[in-house]
């Protein structure tokens, strides 16, 4: 009779909250299989803005963001990567801290994200102001910090917020501040089993910076898998790829066509 | 091997931690001519800024005078890699507004962050004597 009370207590999990690991530029809730490594490349295009000329930004300069994320146990992700703007070197860690399961028990899930980024190019003023703005090597590093929300709505529909902490070691303006708050808000809806229509908007707290020149970030795509591949193309305003870069230091808007076009690839390799 | 993760966790946020600064160029630029600047160095803004040896080398890291930004066969409509195409729009407003990002024309450079104080200040005051080709 005992046997019969007894209730099992193994949980069932919500899976696949989003497809990918990255939604356009923000970090999903989601991180590769266990012993799985993801190879990304992460590509934007120029301006669409630039004209007829350079094929709608398609010919200008892009920003490639190459990284490597691999899934220790089932919950914790270890990851580095280079981006081409800045030449910005990137390690990151991704835990899964909870699961949101299938009985309503838990209603979200929730992933932590830290990052710290160095950029490795050389001051292109030094000559010029006879000084290297980063004689001290500690004013090369950002850092991150993400708990990352989420909640898969139904089969189709899931919403995520990114609040976001970055801290830069050095920073230009005398207006500046050296830490900066924003919250990401994104989305996916499905349409097919395979493809997905995906949204995301970083509101910025403002403090950080006196300029009215940068902007929120607002991106707009379109996803498709197919067996061990995630195909990202999308349209956003930002020409950062990295956190510290995007979130905060986008230059351009929708308003005046500063769109570009871009995509990320990933491949999954079984460890 | 959680164990070994935990600590190898928290060695990295320790060493996150201690490598934290709070710095700003401004104050570690020199005095001489950037606002708030209070740090040791040569960003010389004093005296007569000339076309040839202060305002050029500035153009020439920023601005991509020898590319299709700003060089010769350029996508945008402004030439600054001669004294003339620079000139142009030093007396139209354009260049100043450009590069304090007023919001009067695309802020620039374009899809970066904003040049430092010390080389606006330079080509400020260059703008300001008149844009001589000195």
């Amino acid at each position: 009779m005992a046997l019969l009370n007894k209730t099992d207590t193994t949980k069932e999990y919500v899976s696949a909250t989003f497809k990918g690991t990255r939604i356009i530029n923000f970090q999903s809730v989601e991180t590769p299989g266990k012993h799985v490594l993801e190879f990304m490349i992460q590509h934007r295009f120029g301006q669409i803005n630039s004209g007829i000329n350079s094929l709608f930004g398609l010919d200008n300069g892009a920003t490639i963001r190459f990284g490597l994320g691999y899934s220790i146990n089932d919950r914790l992700e270890v990851g580095i990567g280079r981006t081409s703007y800045e030449k910005l070197l990137d390690s990151y860690l991704k835990y899964r801290l909870l699961r949101q399961s299938t009985d309503g028990s838990m209603p979200v899930s929730v992933t932590l994200f830290g990052s710290a980024y160095c950029t490795t190019q050389q001051d292109p003023d030094a000559a010029a102001n006879g000084f290297n703005k980063y004689a001290y090597f500690g004013d090369r590093l950002a850092f991150c910090i993400e708990p990352i929300i989420a909640r898969k709505f139904s089969d189709n529909f899931s919403l995520q917020l990114n609040p976001t902490y970055i801290h830069y070691n050095l920073v230009e303006a005398i207006t500046d501040k050296n830490n900066a708050f924003a919250l990401g808000v994104a989305g996916r809806y499905k349409l097919t089993r395979r493809m997905a229509v995906t949204a995301e908007y970083g509101i910025r707290y403002m403090s950080y910076t006196a300029s009215q020149n940068y902007h929120n970030t607002l991106g707009i795509g379109w996803e498709i898998e197919t067996g061990g591949h995630v195909f990202q193309m999308f349209i956003t305003n930002s020409n950062g790829i990295a956190d510290s870069q995007f979130m905060t230091h986008t230059t351009n808007s929708w308003k005046n066509g500063g769109i570009s076009l871009g995509f990320n690839i990933s491949r999954a390799f079984n460890f | 091997m959680r164990k070994l993760l935990i600590l190898a966790i928290l060695l990295m946020m320790i060493g996150m931690i201690v490598s934290c600064y709070n710095d700003n160029l401004s104050e570690l630029t020199p005095a001489s001519g950037v606002p708030g600047g209070m740090g040791a160095g040569s960003c010389d803004t004093a005296g007569t800024m000339s076309y040839a040896s202060n305002i050029v080398p500035v153009l020439q890291t920023n601005c991509g005078i020898n590319n299709s930004c700003h060089g010769t066969n350029n996508t945008s409509g402004y030439n600054l890699s001669t004294y003339t195409g620079v000139h142009s729009v030093a007396l139209s407003g354009k260049l100043n507004a450009a590069i304090t990002w007023s919001g009067a024309v695309t802020p620039m450079p374009n899809g970066g962050t904003q040049m430092s104080s010390c080389n606006i200040i330079k080509i400020q005051k260059w703008i300001n004597a008149g844009s001589p080709n000195n």
